[in-house]
């Protein structure tokens, strides 16, 4: 979608000359006054006055009634798991749009997959004309780009572009450390109204920057409440979804886990969704949500992606009777809490 | 600050200025800072502190050089193979050159001779599975084995040049603190990446350093202690990252302490069970089932750093089988599905064993 300071009407020399002095987006030149202004661009009291009030016509948010936004809602597409279950968790159709959410688990429980198979589904989803973009920010180095095309979903108007072309689409950052993970969430804004149409953003991971490596816990709270608050500010202006996947900690008791990054974190992701195995199945459990009801739902992964648990298990149950001769009653595909 | 820092700042002289005469030592700093400490520390406008924010961004992470594209991606992705057919099929092509690998299992469950194999198989050209240089290998139990190697070289002497000597081209060293490691990680091994040519970087076992030492700290000194196992998995990984080359560690198990024994190997049955005992692949899982009940040491803090977990375990000894079963499992990895492979450990090297007609016509022998 076409940022706000690109909305604005401003004339092209004017522009250049707010980028050099470090304006670009519309949220900075809203924070001067005229007369900063005026000296900054050495432009005239009423020039810049009048741009002032261009760029805060432009950005204030207009009053919308809840009407408005539930019907803006029901058209925005939404990000499918390419699972019923795990789409289940969200309301049926998959992750809406502007949403945070972070998946939780410990290491092979299926994090990378569920971002990959997200970010397969939205660039292999164009709007209309327009393809949907992926952004990717890896500080683990897990991701697989071979593993990503064995999980587009086969599309049937493929034969117009070459193969590669949905994977154009998905933009990958590789940070090593965390003040580039910073440097690169500070910037992200520049990089949204450059490339339009961005619906995903995934870190993979905001844990392993994150951990004992930065010492002072005070400096590691604030930068993690910056990058928050920044991708919780760019999820809505943009309308793009933001998922970070994080670690666990510690396993305290057999069901009872810590996501890394403490308490104050914690509040920072509006939407939780916890990965675990037990007895060899995978399970979901979306446990922190402002709008939906604590669910757990099993999903399994494959080599096409994630996909749905078949319901017929009846041939691990006959393995497993050679071993437990008390026969264990099966879980339920789906149980709610 | 250092005016070369400086200079790299694409802002107005005022700012330079500013930042020249100011307490700030690095561009780290500055980017940590909120805006309102700079404002009051650098004298400047707020217009001014989101200039200089902008381009000290943009110096740290340069946006639009360090971007890739998937199809890009797709193209730089290599494989170092494991020597064997079977063993590669399970992980998918091999051990990825990027990320950190770890080789995890019992004492004689096999992870020194798979480090040793990929020891001779790194060297080897591109076209043949390896990644055509030398060998870095960070040694800490005991004494390096160096027979050993100089055997497993014999099995591929057809595949080097005449006069070239790939035993001359495994640098190890032979460590005894945690302190040692952490500057030959932080130090050392940059270095000798760039002027040897290595290509493959083996830490055998991460564990033994740090789960011998300090047994009588206070959480302060624990604290420290996982504070350098975090920093070393940063490095690691940027490593990695730099030069494309595979870091791969051992690590060793623990009994799990938890629960009773029963209950640990109940677990283990139902974890593994769906993965060993699967229509491809029927090996049982009985003689394997208390070696993969124990638990890979250094906790989550390490099992989160790494990005592939090979799990390896050893059968008990029957009484008409004298030879130790050996399993390699794939725990978790990014590109790779859970699986597992019976191997065995010869003369020259490791090998998978076909324990059914159906798994032999699958893979071809060697």
């Amino acid at each position: 979608m076409p940022s706000v300071f690109a909305s604005v009407p401003i004339a092209a020399t004017l522009r250049t000359q707010l980028a050099s002095c470090g304006l670009r987006t519309a949220e900075a030149i809203k924070n001067l006054s005229a007369e900063q202004l005026s000296h900054q661009l050495q432009i005239s009291y009423e020039e810049a006055s009048e741009l002032l009030q261009a760029v805060q016509a432009a950005s204030t948010p207009k009053p919308r009634s809840a009407l408005d936004s539930l019907s803006q809602q029901l058209q925005q597409s939404n990000i499918s798991f390419s699972s019923n279950a795990l789409d289940s968790l969200f309301g049926g159709a998959g992750i809406p749009t502007a949403k945070v959410i972070e998946i939780c688990g410990c290491p092979g429980t299926g994090k990378t997959q569920i971002a990959l198979q997200l970010s397969a589904n939205v660039i292999c989803n164009p709007e209309g004309d327009q393809p949907c973009r992926s952004i990717y920010i890896d500080t683990e180095g897990s991701f697989m780009a071979a593993r990503l095309r064995d999980m587009l979903p086969t599309v049937s108007d493929l034969s117009t572009q070459d193969d590669n072309s949905p994977l154009d689409n998905l933009y990958y950052y590789r940070v090593c450390n965390h003040l580039e993970l910073l440097a690169l969430v500070k910037s992200l804004d520049q990089q949204l109204e450059d490339h339009n149409n961005v619906r995903l953003v995934v870190i993979d991971s905001i844990a392993f920057l994150m951990r004992m490596n930065l010492e002072d816990a005070g400096l590691r709270a604030r930068l993690l409440t910056t990058i928050g608050q920044t991708l919780l500010r760019l999820a809505r202006a943009h309308r793009l979804t933001v998922l970070l996947l994080n670690h666990i900690n510690s396993k305290m008791a057999s069901d009872d886990f810590l996501p890394a990054l403490g308490d104050s974190w914690g509040h920072i992701v509006p939407n939780r969704l916890l990965l675990y195995e037990d007895k060899g199945r995978r399970y979901a459990r979306l446990y922190k949500s402002s709008n939906l009801p604590d669910k757990t739902v099993p999903f399994r992964i494959t080599s096409q992606g994630v996909r749905d648990t078949i319901p017929d298990q009846g041939h691990d149950q006959s393995l497993k009777r050679n071993y437990f001769t008390d026969d264990e009653n099966s879980l339920p595909d789906v149980y709610e809490e | 600050m250092d005016w070369a820092t400086i200079s790299r700042l694409d802002v107005r002289p005022r700012i330079h200025s500013a930042l020249q005469q100011s307490t700030y030592e690095s561009l780290g700093q500055i980017l940590q800072a909120p805006s309102l400490e700079l404002q009051k520390r650098l004298k400047l406008s707020s217009l001014e502190v989101s200039e200089l924010e902008t381009a000290v961004c943009e110096v740290i992470y340069n946006v639009r050089s360090r971007r890739q594209t998937a199809a890009e991606l797709q193209n730089l992705q290599r494989f170092l193979s494991t020597g064997d057919p079977a063993c590669d099929a399970l992980l998918s092509g091999g051990i990825p050159t990027r990320g950190i690998t770890e080789i995890v299992g019992e004492s004689s469950s096999g992870k020194t001779q798979l480090l040793l194999q990929l020891c001779c198989i790194a060297q080897l050209p591109t076209n043949k599975g390896g990644l055509g240089g030398g060998v870095a290998f960070l040694h800490t139990e005991g004494k390096f084995p160096i027979p050993r190697l100089t055997q497993l070289l014999t099995r591929y002497k057809d595949d080097f040049p005449p006069q070239f000597d790939p035993s001359a081209h495994v640098h190890y060293v032979n460590l005894v603190d945690t302190e040692t490691l952490y500057h030959i990680v932080f130090y050392q091994l940059p270095i000798i990446i760039e002027r040897q040519q290595i290509k493959l970087v083996i830490i055998d076992s991460i564990a033994a350093l740090y789960r011998g030492e300090h047994f009588d700290q206070d959480t302060k000194g624990r604290l420290s202690q996982r504070k350098e196992l975090c920093d070393i998995s940063v490095q690691l990984r940027t490593l990695s990252e730099q030069y494309g080359i595979p870091i791969v560690c051992s690590n060793q198990v623990s009994d799990a302490l938890l629960d009773n024994e029963a209950t640990s190997i109940l677990d283990a049955y139902e974890q593994w069970l769906p993965t060993v005992e699967t229509d491809i692949s029927d090996i049982e899982l009985e003689p394997f089932v208390a070696s993969l009940s124990k638990v890979p040491t250094l906790g989550f803090l390490w099992s989160n750093s790494i990005n592939v977990r090979i799990r390896l375990a050893r059968g008990h000894r029957t009484e008409e089988l004298m030879k130790a079963r050996r399993l390699m499992c794939v725990e978790f990895a990014p590109h790779a599905g859970k699986g597992c492979v019976e191997f065995e450990i010869y003369d020259l090297g490791l090998r998978a064993v076909s324990s059914t007609s159906e798994t032999s016509d699958d893979v071809p022998s060697l």
